[in-house]
């Protein structure tokens, strides 16, 4: 059966595949969490049992477990970083300690505005991958959404994240971006001849899509796709119940 | 105005590494840059002299002027003369009503139109995206930063909660050239807008509730218009201020 396009309906089975693979690697993500979480904890409880609170300085530690995710090739993320519950550290209400890499491909810090006198000061706490495991104790999937917390560039950004919990308690969260471009890759793999295949979240807005029809970061209207072909990410990735999905429209 | 004992400038923020010196500065200003807006350097704190944060930053002074130069171009540092003088970073979060006036005095009725229509392109174009691209969810945000900024009774909150209503427009159209461009936009406007106690905040308040009630009504037409006469009202209330100012 085809389309007029000559294209063929996207079928269930090849759907799954996909989501399949960007499951697989949203799954992968959150083992690189796992372990600079367990490195921070490991790092704090140290501090605290030392019986100091920590500082900014304490968090050099955990610089060389973030670079190491950075440069594991199975890890994909673009930056990777945790960020400090509110009055956490002694000397900085607010601390990102975010890396990811400079435009000659070098790892780097990426500078946040977390000074609350500055007109551009990003109060993270506010935000979903923030907020999230910090109420919820679950891990969050957020966006994508344009991330203007960093200082030089603005970007269209997924971020997946984790709370840190000490003994002492909530102490932050870990995160990884992902650019949300990166997406596109994985739709492009499987029949080449099938109908378009859009990735959504749970607001039905497009992360990534094979077709111009449907640009990332509009929104689909819950009417569009009751027809059309879908398959859910894996539910245990989204513990808030809110999965992103495939859909391809119905030719 | 404490000047800097705290050996902030040994907290690796990114390296400078490429040789040329256009780089060069590009990696000092970046550096500089990174370290105001991370806290490491707040509002008021004077550099070190020039000779030291030079050495500290391994540049030659001559390269750490043009850095500075950039920098005070981009309103990150002034640079005071005579006694305690020196480069200071700016203090943001006070309004300095005589350095707002100084500046709109100054900057010519051509200089504020064209970034008068900067303002508004950025704007009309966030708020027409915005009307077809945000959640609810989104439009609670900007009705809450809406909000802030009408319940702002001081000149400096004023200014910061402007700039976060409009910044958050960019980000409700999902568009992040859009964004990086309002952030560079508002930084020059909103001092000249909110410090100089020019306007009268009620005729913004009503603006932005009808910027946000079109979004919410997902009319990108209304919105667009809106958002249009809302920047240019803003536009002639600074050319008119400036006229005056500059006549005395």
């Amino acid at each position: 059966m085809k389309n007029e396009d000559g294209r063929r309906p996207a079928q269930l089975p090849d759907l799954d595949r996909l989501t399949a693979e960007i499951t697989n690697y949203l799954r992968v993500t959150l083992d690189s969490l796992t372990r600079v979480r367990a490195d921070m904890r490991e790092l704090l409880d140290r501090v605290e049992r030392d019986g100091r609170r920590p500082a900014r300085s304490d968090l050099g530690g955990i610089r060389e477990s973030l670079q190491a995710c950075l440069r594991n090739p199975e890890y994909a993320v673009d930056r990777i970083g945790v960020a400090t519950a509110v009055d956490y550290l002694t000397d900085s209400p607010y601390w990102m300690e975010w890396w990811g890499y400079d435009d000659h491909g070098d790892l780097e810090f990426i500078g946040h505005s977390v000074n609350p006198g500055q007109v551009s000061f990003y109060d993270y706490s506010s935000r979903g991958w923030f907020s999230i495991p910090q109420t919820c104790g679950t891990p969050a999937i957020i966006g994508p959404y344009v991330d203007f917390g960093g200082i030089d560039s603005y970007s269209y950004t997924v971020t997946i994240s984790v709370p840190v919990i000490t003994a002492g308690g909530f102490a932050g969260v870990a995160g990884a971006d992902v650019l949300a471009h990166r997406f596109e890759r994985f739709l492009f793999t499987g029949d080449r001849g099938r109908s378009p295949v859009v990735l959504v979240n749970a607001d039905l807005r497009v992360i990534a899509s094979t077709t111009s029809g449907y640009l990332p970061g509009d929104l689909l209207q819950p009417d569009d796709v009751t027809s059309w072909t879908t398959s859910e990410l894996a539910a245990d990735l989204f513990p808030n119940g809110r999965s992103w999905q495939l859909v391809s429209p119905l030719p | 105005m404490n000047s800097v004992e705290k050996d902030v400038f040994s907290v690796d923020l990114g390296r400078v590494r490429d040789d040329s010196v256009s780089k060069l500065v590009d990696g000092v200003v970046h550096q500089l840059e990174m370290t105001i807006a991370v806290g490491l350097l707040a509002g008021g704190e004077r550099l070190p002299t020039e000779a030291e944060l030079a050495a500290k930053l391994q540049v030659s002074t001559v390269t750490l002027r043009q850095a500075l130069t950039v920098l005070r171009d981009r309103g990150l540092i002034e640079t005071r003369r005579g006694r305690g003088g020196g480069s200071y970073v700016r203090d943001f979060g006070t309004a300095d009503r005589e350095r707002a006036d100084a500046q709109l005095r100054t900057t010519s009725a051509e200089k504020l139109r064209d970034l008068g229509d900067l303002v508004g392109a950025l704007t009309g174009a966030a708020t027409r995206l915005a009307a077809l691209r945000a959640l609810p969810e989104d439009v609670d945000r900007l009705e809450d930063l809406a909000r802030n900024f009408a319940e702002a009774t001081r000149a400096d909150v004023r200014r910061r909660a402007d700039s976060r209503f409009h910044i958050e427009l960019g980000a409700a159209a999902q568009s992040s050239h859009l964004t990086t461009l309002i952030v560079q936009a508002q930084a020059q406007v909103a001092p000249l807008l909110w410090d100089t106690d020019v306007l009268d905040p009620h005729d913004a308040i009503r603006e932005h509730s009808l910027i946000v009630e079109a979004i919410r009504n997902r009319d990108p037409d209304a919105a667009h218009r809106h958002a249009l006469e809302h920047c240019a009202r803003e536009t002639r209330v600074l050319v008119d201020r400036h006229l005056a100012l500059a006549a005395t």
